[in-house]
């Protein structure tokens, strides 16, 4: 079973990401910012991250620098350009630019190519 | 959507919040941008990175060469360097530092200001701090001669958000009752003084 973790400061996306991931059969691991993202990879070592680029506490680029064995998918409400998007994309581990509010379907799809499903 | 005359808004108000839904987000920039051709603008992104920005812009044929833009987003994830028309920000600053740099930058004789958005401050900060934020700075623009213009997200749903959505039932404010945010008095008395509230979301007749 793939296990992904849920970084984001809102508690409504986590939730809601979290009920729809298991529903698919992963295993999920909710993170409420970039330090608390860092512990819980001393406890798992997930397939992938969903990471919130906004979130208080340490900046999200710092916290991907510390990420060595999960990909990472960046969750942004913030809106970036297309060249931008492909400039972050290049960074290491970063695998996909999910833009919100996102489609749940989409959202599943993107995340089973990412895993190879 | 209730049509946007800012210039006419800012005639009478030392700054003007613009309460804008989603779906017309970007055609409000636009539309405000086009509208302050030729003066000089210090727009400050907490919504869009600079290139997103540009990129709207440039695609809607509007001037920018009056604009220098302050990006508070793109360090959060990369390192990137300054550009002749953009300063890049931490995003986690203080708003006490952050007034301090701006009302070190509004010393370069700007026409206004464009603070996008009130609503995405909230992701760092408390409702007390963006109320004391907002006062500060209107203060600033008082003494820069300077006009402001903030953009808040209408309908805006997040917990931190919610804790500043407060209808203001007061007769003195009734004209003002869809803020997005209540707060305390003082804000309240504050938002009376120069603070026009725009609720582009309004089905006045153009």
């Amino acid at each position: 079973m793939k296990t992904i973790l849920v970084v984001d400061d809102e508690p409504d996306v986590r939730d809601t990401v979290k009920m729809i991931l298991e529903k698919k059969g992963y295993r999920v691991i909710t993170a409420v910012d970039g330090d608390d993202c860092l512990n819980r990879l001393h406890e798992s070592n997930p397939d992938l991250i969903l990471l919130d680029i906004m979130m208080p506490g340490t900046p999200v680029k710092t916290v991907v620098e510390q990420i060595k064995n999960s990909k990472i998918a960046f969750l942004s409400v913030v809106r970036t350009s297309e060249a931008e998007k492909c400039d972050l994309l290049k960074q290491k581990n970063i695998v996909d630019f999910i833009q919100k509010p996102f489609d749940v379907d989409e959202l599943i799809r993107r995340i089973g190519v990412i895993l190879n499903e | 959507m209730n049509k946007l005359e800012i210039k006419k808004e800012l005639d009478t108000s030392q700054a003007a919040i613009l309460l804008v839904p989603n779906i017309e987000y970007d055609d409000v920039i636009v539309d405000m941008a086009r509208q302050l051709a030729g003066k000089k603008i210090c727009y400050v992104t907490l919504n869009k990175t600079y290139s997103a920005l540009k990129e709207l812009l440039k695609f809607n044929n509007v001037d920018m060469n009056n604009i220098i833009f302050i990006d508070g987003i793109t360090r959060n994830v990369k390192n990137p360097a300054d550009m002749d028309d953009c300063r890049f920000m931490d995003s986690q600053i203080t708003v006490t530092d952050l007034s301090k740099n701006l009302a070190a930058l509004l010393k370069q004789d700007f026409d206004y200001l464009v603070f996008d958005s009130i609503t995405d401050l909230f992701t760092y900060q408390r409702k007390s701090s963006v109320e004391y934020f907002i006062q500060t700075l209107v203060n600033i623009l008082e003494e820069r001669n300077c006009r402001g213009v903030f953009f808040a997200l209408k309908g805006f749903k997040s917990s931190n958000y919610d804790q500043f959505l407060e209808i203001n039932q007061s007769a003195t404010l009734q004209q003002k009752e869809n803020l997005p945010f209540g707060g305390s008095d003082l804000f309240i008395s504050r938002m009376t003084e120069g603070i026009a509230i725009i609720d582009l979301a309004d089905e006045r007749p153009k």
